[in-house]
């Protein structure tokens, strides 16, 4: 019943709106963190409330976590939490939890790590999102902040069974691209900041665009696909190594068989009686099958680096044929 | 009868009484008849003489006895290996059979063993008693028997006959020999050991089956009686004839129950014989008194026949004595000598003095003394001598003894023996006689003095045979051992001399006779290798390369036996410094990189034995390695070896090197590197001192392309001087290392440069202008060097090409691609495996199988975009752009639409490789796009 919920109650969710506030809440904390060259993946509690009726989730607030792996750590990043609640409805602020932000470094974000703390977060609220913010897009004039939710069929695989079988993934059409969901983001802003803004717009300069992208954020960005590719590699071969094993067994379960019966037709031709058959499965193990979550997920990352390097170079292409034609 | 042997052991002991002597004297008998009397107890050594017939008869009756044996304890496996070994024994002595008639005593065994086994057969119940091999035997031994049988119906059915008659006419062979051991007893009154050397074995035994025991242990090679020889010039007093005479009442009261029994072929041919000959004795060893023969005695050519054939006899035994033989048979060929016997019997006297000689060290791994070699060498020279002095006289190897023509002038005068087998023994001892000297002494030195002689010898065997027509075969052989004299010989007139007398004509001429005539393939395959390597000893690169490579000779030789597989590495190694010498640095590379590389050279070439870390051979194995040591003076020179090894991999790898400065995977040479790598560890570099320190040092001074230090450091070291043409190979490395540096330097520094003269380059390598363009045209064109002429200006333009972090790593991104593609058809083609139970938790579905598909399409799609829009700022068409940037779009949108499938991957990939970086160079214009 709860999953048939929540994949109901996944569905209805449209769009995620972002205060301004939280946005530079976020910025702040990351850059924060960057600037003291600590470790760069910053995580946070995302506050707000849920628009049923609008089928909006509404993020109006949020607070920093620590960024620790350790038990301590957890315990006191819960107690900190605990009381970051309480005193926000004190002060009767939003204090309903919808998600967590995490920050990311060129999309490596997408791990077991990760798809766990989704899948926790969607555990205790059917509506929870993951806000991905990537410091380093923004640090070149682009703002990027992705929401992110498991998918309904990736979430009930997930609870069933952590490592992802093959058949698993084939009953429940579940690929790598449809292994999260991503909502789309609209940032809201209080009209008196709108005001800000056009004025602040007005300001700037706009020398900046015709820079063009430069290429140790491509060539980062190839290493990283590269890597991806090592790990599909790896588990390429691994596959292939399954698959040969269980290919032996079965020839050799097929000989067995054969052999057994002849046995057998042998016994009953001299007048005794065949011997009981006994059960393949006891004789023959089968081999634990290859998971498949990591493989999803090393796609799942090789996809966003393949998008992040088409936007990245899409830009600067257009700004070469733009000169080009200048040029001539 | 005990008459008669009361006598004969009376003179016997008389004899033993009256000459204390303890020489070996020869009986004057036929070889067959070994059956006169003796005392049980005594242990000496009988040496009669025994013709080819005795030995196979011996052999017969030991395994019938081992028949009758085994027949005996029902051990029917025993009995029918023993009937197989009887058989082949039968085959094999079938000449002599049919020159002196069946052996009885075979008939009577085969015979009695069908009755047997009939027998057995029958009797059901023993057999089933029997074990199961013993009962398969038998039933194969009831078949094998009656099978062979029926080729001896005759006989046996003679034998079944009347077999008493064959126990008779054993009887009076019995009589009849011990008559004629009377007379010879007679011959020889002083000779103490008559008795005791002829002692009769069948006779005196009671049971015929030890009889043959006895006297088979006798004749071959007992240890014991062998020892007892050697001892009994002492107790021979002892034996007197208190000693005998004890016995004789045992014996009386023995001998009439003895069956007397022997296998016993026609003796009619033999005792004939026996009335012309007679007893000599021997000389007395401790007075030196007594002659070789008898005082009176009259010296015939059977008689010093008969003596030579004793000693023969007793050759390869522990006890045996052989300096004396030795000095013995010497005198006998001067006893040939003053009483003018003839050529024959002296020729067969040193041929069988040079045996003697062979025999002196019973090991065969231990190598002569000095001194007997010498005398090997003269005696060699004498037989040779007379032989060509007298051209009537044949060796004939293969002939058995009793055919030889020692005297009758009518006929060829034949010797049994082979003068090419004693020449070939001859040169093997004196491989091995060099091999166990110190190489640096003077004794060395001496010895190698005598290959001259044994050259000499060897053309003059050549010669000989030459003359008596011998055998292709044989002529073979003996050209053979002359090439392997020649064939490590440096001719220093090679050059001027091209004559017929040179050594170069004369290989040719000896090798392509055994090219012709040679039916065994290892005399061709060794002739060939000798060949080559005298070749390329003469800078003859390419008849020697040729030579190697149209005779398949590297295929075949890993068939070949151990010494030519050294030739073989031996021939190599010399071809690789061949073509060092000629400057083909390539060519000697790969050639001596097969033998540096394994750390082992010196067992290769079979010069010395490396000391090993662990110690992976044993005791055993040293030895056999040490015998197969080639002489020093054939040594090649490993040192030598090494340096020009080393230098070609610094000639090669430098600039290889320089050229994948980034990519150190491929090495052309690891020794090399290693060499480098240990150097690099020592913490104080000074100037090079030893061979690999020059070397070193060399390599690191051209990887600063600065030819003229490395040249300096390169040809100081004195090794080369060991090089024969020194100057010309020095003259030829410093103009190699002049090049390789000039090419490490385009390597290394061609990307400071946008354009360089090669008048500088000319300065900088001391080269000249043309030399220059010539080695920069051939890089550019093996796309070594980006860069081309400018003739106007007499520049070298380089352009700049080197790939750039990210295009390496696009680069690297295909290469991926294709080895996911790869993965992922193999997995394709596998199919999906289901288990037996219908379910397949573990097979792969098609799904993931697609979701590899996708993302890799996507990844190599996004892959080749970010590439590509790269380019685009440098190098990337338009054209190219759009046409890709448009159909790997629809792809992608057709894959995920459909099932996608490995066929598409392909394509992507292709697409991808084709015009992703294909195209980098290309320069085109870019001005519109699908953005």
């Amino acid at each position: 019943m709860a999953t048939s919920s929540n994949a109901q109650l996944i569905s209805t969710i449209q769009q995620v709106e972002i205060t301004s506030q939280v946005i530079m809440k976020i910025t702040r904390h990351c850059h924060h963190e960057l600037e003291k060259q600590l470790d760069p993946h910053v995580n946070g509690v995302l506050l707000g409330l849920i628009n049923e009726n609008k089928h909006v989730l509404e993020v109006t607030h949020c607070f920093p976590l620590m960024n620790s792996d350790t038990d301590e750590g957890m315990e006191i990043n819960r107690e900190y939490m605990l009381e970051m609640e309480r005193s926000l409805r004190q002060v009767n602020i939003d204090y309903q939890q919808v998600g967590f932000y995490q920050s990311t470094y060129l999309n490596t974000h997408c791990d077991r790590n990760f798809l766990d703390s989704v899948f926790d977060y969607l555990e205790e609220m059917n509506e929870a999102i993951a806000l991905i913010y990537d410091p380093l897009k923004t640090k070149l004039g682009n703002l990027s902040i992705r929401a992110f939710k498991l998918s309904a069929p990736a979430f009930k695989l997930y609870k069933e069974d952590k490592e992802f079988t093959a058949e698993m993934l084939r009953e429940n059409s579940l690929t790598y691209e449809n292994l999260f969901v991503e909502i789309p983001v609209v940032i809201k802003n209080s009209s008196l900041t709108n005001v800000l803004l056009c004025e602040l717009d007005s300001v700037q300069d706009n020398t900046s665009f015709f820079t063009l992208p430069t290429s140790s954020y491509l060539e980062k960005s190839m290493q990283l696909l590269l890597g991806g590719l090592d790990e599909i590699n790896q588990d390429l071969q691994k596959i292939n190594n399954h698959q040969r094993n269980v290919y032996k067994q079965q020839t050799a379960i097929m000989k067995y068989i054969q052999d057994q019966k002849e046995k057998n037709d042998a016994r009953v031709k001299d007048g005794l009686k065949p011997l009981p058959e006994e059960d393949v499965s006891k004789i023959f193990k089968d081999f634990a099958p290859v998971g498949r979550l990591e493989s999803l997920l090393s796609s799942n990352r090789i996809a966003s680096h393949c998008d992040m390097i088409e936007d990245h170079v899409r830009s600067g292409i257009g700004k070469l044929y733009l000169a080009d034609s200048f040029m001539s | 009868m005990s008459s008669r042997f009361f006598a004969q052991l009376g003179d016997s002991s008389d004899e033993s009484s009256s000459s204390d002597s303890e020489v070996e004297a020869p009986v004057s008998r036929a070889p067959a008849r070994q059956y006169s009397s003796i005392l049980e107890e005594s242990d000496e050594e009988k040496r009669v003489v025994r013709s080819s017939k005795d030995k196979r008869f011996s052999e017969i009756n030991e395994t019938i006895k081992a028949i009758r044996n085994h027949k005996k304890i029902k051990d029917i496996t025993k009995v029918q290996e023993g009937f197989t070994t009887l058989c082949q024994i039968y085959a094999k002595s079938q000449n002599v059979i049919a020159k002196n008639g069946c052996p009885r005593a075979f008939i009577r065994c085969i015979a009695d063993l069908e009755t047997y086994i009939k027998e057995f057969w029958e009797d059901k119940e023993g057999r089933s008693k029997l074990n199961k091999i013993n009962s398969k035997a038998l039933a194969a031994l009831r078949q094998n028997v009656r099978k062979y049988n029926k080729d001896f119906i005759t006989e046996i059915e003679e034998y079944q006959k009347n077999p008493e008659n064959y126990e008779e006419v054993i009887e009076e062979d019995e009589d009849e020999d011990e008559k004629s051991e009377d007379e010879a007893i007679g011959f020889a009154p002083s000779a103490t050991k008559v008795a005791k050397k002829t002692r009769t074995t069948s006779s005196r035994g009671g049971d015929d089956d030890d009889d043959f025991d006895d006297d088979s242990d006798d004749m071959w090679g007992d240890d014991s009686s062998d020892e007892s020889s050697s001892d009994d010039e002492v107790p021979a007093i002892g034996y007197t004839a208190a000693y005998f005479l004890k016995r004789k009442d045992d014996d009386k009261k023995d001998k009439p129950d003895r069956k007397k029994k022997a296998p016993r072929p026609s003796t009619k041919v033999a005792s004939k014989e026996d009335e012309g000959w007679t007893t000599v004795s021997g000389t007395d060893k401790v007075t030196k008194e007594k002659p070789l023969f008898e005082d009176d005695a009259e010296i015939t050519v059977e008689l010093v026949n008969q003596k030579i054939a004793e000693l023969s006899s007793v050759r390869g035994r522990r006890g045996a004595k052989r300096q004396k033989n030795i000095e013995t048979l010497e005198m006998l060929s001067g006893i040939c000598v003053s009483e003018n016997l003839g050529i024959p019997i002296l020729a067969k006297c040193m041929y069988y003095t040079c045996l003697a000689i062979f025999d002196y060290n019973p090991n065969m791994a231990v190598c002569m003394k000095v001194e007997i070699w010498v005398q090997l060498l003269a005696t060699l020279d004498k037989l040779l001598t007379l032989l060509e002095q007298h051209r009537e006289v044949h060796f004939n190897e293969g002939m058995p003894e009793e055919e030889e023509n020692l005297e009758d002038p009518e006929r060829t005068l034949t010797v049994s023996g082979s003068i090419l087998v004693i020449m070939e023994r001859t040169d093997d001892e004196f491989t091995k006689l060099l091999r166990n000297l110190d190489p640096h002494g003077t004794e060395y030195v001496e010895r190698l003095s005598d290959e001259a002689k044994l050259c000499s010898l060897i053309l003059r065997v050549k010669a000989e045979l030459g003359h008596r027509r011998a055998s292709h075969e044989e002529m073979c052989r003996t050209y053979l051992r002359e090439i392997e004299h020649l064939y490590y010989k440096v001719d220093y007139k090679a050059d001027e001399d091209s004559g017929p007398d040179s050594s170069k004509a004369k290989m040719d001429q000896l090798c392509k006779y055994i090219y012709r005539y040679d039916s065994t393939d290892r005399i061709r395959t060794r002739a060939m290798l000798c060949h080559i390597y005298h070749h390329a000893l003469h800078n003859r690169w390419s008849e020697g390369r040729d030579l190697m490579l149209m005779s398949h000779l590297q295929q075949s030789i890993s068939h070949a036996d151990i010494p030519t597989k050294i030739l073989h590495n031996r021939t190599m190694v010399q071809l690789g410094l061949c073509a060092f010498r000629k400057g083909l640095i390539q060519h000697a590379h790969t050639t001596l990189n097969e033998i540096q590389s394994s750390q082992k050279s010196k067992e290769l070439l079979a010069q010395g034995l490396s000391t090993q870390r662990m110690s992976e051979r044993n005791l055993e194995q040293e030895k056999i390695e040490k015998q197969r040591q080639i002489p020093f003076h054939m040594h090649i020179n490993l040192e030598l070896l090494e340096y020009s090894y080393l230098t070609c991999a610094m000639l090669l790898e430098v600039p290889h090197m320089a050229a994948h400065q980034f990519d150190q995977r491929k090495k052309l040479s690891r020794t090399f590197h290693y060499q480098l790598r240990n150097a690099e560890k020592s913490p104080l570099i000074g100037p090079p001192d030893s061979m690999r320190e020059h070397l070193v040092a060399a390599a690191k001074a051209m990887m600063k392309a600065d030819w003229k230090t490395c040249a300096d450091t390169l040809l100081a070291h004195k090794i080369w001087g060991l090089m024969p043409r020194a100057e010309e190979v020095k003259e030829m490395l410093k103009q190699k290392i002049k090049e390789e540096s000039l090419r490490t330097y385009m390597f290394t520094y061609s990307a400071c440069y946008d354009s360089i003269s090669p008048h500088v380059l000319s300065r900088m390598f001391d080269l000249s202008n043309a030399q220059i363009n010539a080695l920069i045209s051939k890089m550019i064109l093996n796309d070594e060097l980006k860069a081309s002429w400018d003739k106007p200006t007499e520049l070298l333009m380089l352009h700049r090409a080197e790939s750039s972090k990210l295009q390496s790593l696009a680069k690297q991104t295909a290469d991926k691609l294709t080895y996911v593609m790869d993965n992922t058809e193999k997995m394709l083609q596998q199919g999906t495996p289901f288990t037996s139970k219908g379910s397949a938790p573990s097979g792969l579905p098609w799904n993931s199988t697609w979701t590899n598909n996708m993302y890799m399409n996507k990844g190599g799609a996004q892959g080749y975009s970010g590439n590509q829009s790269y380019s685009g700022q440098s190098y990337q068409g338009r054209q190219n752009y759009s046409n890709q940037g448009d159909r790997s779009g629809g792809y992608q949108k057709r894959n995920y639409n459909s099932a996608g499938g490995a066929g598409y991957n392909r394509k992507t990939g292709g697409n991808y490789n084709n015009s992703g970086y294909n195209n980098y160079n290309r320069k085109q214009n870019y001005s519109q796009s699908a953005y």
